[in-house]
């Protein structure tokens, strides 16, 4: 219990000082400040896509406003959800750190978790082809994109939520035990 | 079908109080309460024993199956 205790004291910490603050500053640099230069290509790199199309980028300080405004809210869900799930997952690292781990609020917290994952992975394979097509919407004609991808980054997701899930299955369980526990004199 | 627990019938016939019986069974009120009120969904063997041994009595007094599907 005291492992548990210190381990979720420490991840909350993180999560608040480091994680949550980095995100948001990354989000705040790569839309709303005109120094920003990320291009379609170094967007596709950092989603795992090997780019071997000759447009030539635009960086996004270039886009007119309503595009900018509409790549932001567009990747504003995909960082919406982010926050939403480090949120519940600092909510469930409060839990534990009271002792309180196979309770009715951890179980609960766990399958909002479990949500928000399954939610941000199927919506990331949208955000790459919208923010793709909007980052190539101002180049001349004949240089605009379109691409639907699904990438390694997309398989590890996967993986995760399909992890989140046996997690949650796991935490029913032990919920159940509990529970039956509390109850036997 | 339930088990009915007629723990309460026995501590009146012996005329013995919950927390009396709870210090002789070595187990707390709180969980002696469950067992009384019929929420509980375990009992172990040692506290059965304790309980017959408080009692004085046997499991058949203190447990009752009941057939509801009938």
């Amino acid at each position: 219990m005291k492992n548990v205790k210190s381990y979720a004291r420490f991840l909350e910490v993180f999560s608040i000082l480091i994680v949550m603050p980095l995100a948001s500053l990354s989000f705040i640099f790569r839309w709303l400040l005109p120094a920003s230069t990320i291009t379609h290509h170094a967007y596709a790199s950092d989603a795992g896509i090997f780019y071997a199309l000759n447009l030539s980028p635009l960086p996004i300080a270039s886009l007119p406003l309503e595009l900018r405004a509409l790549g932001a809210s567009i990747d504003a869900i995909s960082f919406g959800l982010f926050f939403w799930g480090a949120f519940l997952f600092i909510k469930l690292l409060r839990c534990y750190r009271q002792g309180e781990i196979f309770s009715a609020n951890t179980l609960f917290l766990f399958n909002k978790i479990s949500r928000v994952a399954f939610a941000w992975t199927l919506y990331s394979p949208v955000k790459f082809t919208l923010l793709n097509l909007i980052l190539t919407l101002q180049n001349p004609v004949g240089q605009r994109e379109l691409a639907i991808a699904f990438s390694s980054n997309d398989v590890i997701n996967i993986f995760t939520v399909g992890f989140f899930l046996i997690l949650t299955s796991l935490m029913h369980e032990g919920y159940m035990l509990k529970h039956e526990q509390d109850l036997t004199v | 079908m339930r088990i009915i627990v007629k723990l309460d019938e026995m501590m009146v016939k012996r005329k013995i109080r919950l927390n009396e019986l709870a210090t002789r069974v070595d187990i707390t009120e709180a969980n002696l309460s469950i067992l009384k009120t019929g929420k509980a969904k375990a009992i172990r063997f040692s506290t059965l024993e304790a309980l017959c041994d408080a009692l004085n009595c046997q499991p058949g007094d203190l447990l009752e199956f009941e057939n509801t599907t009938k």
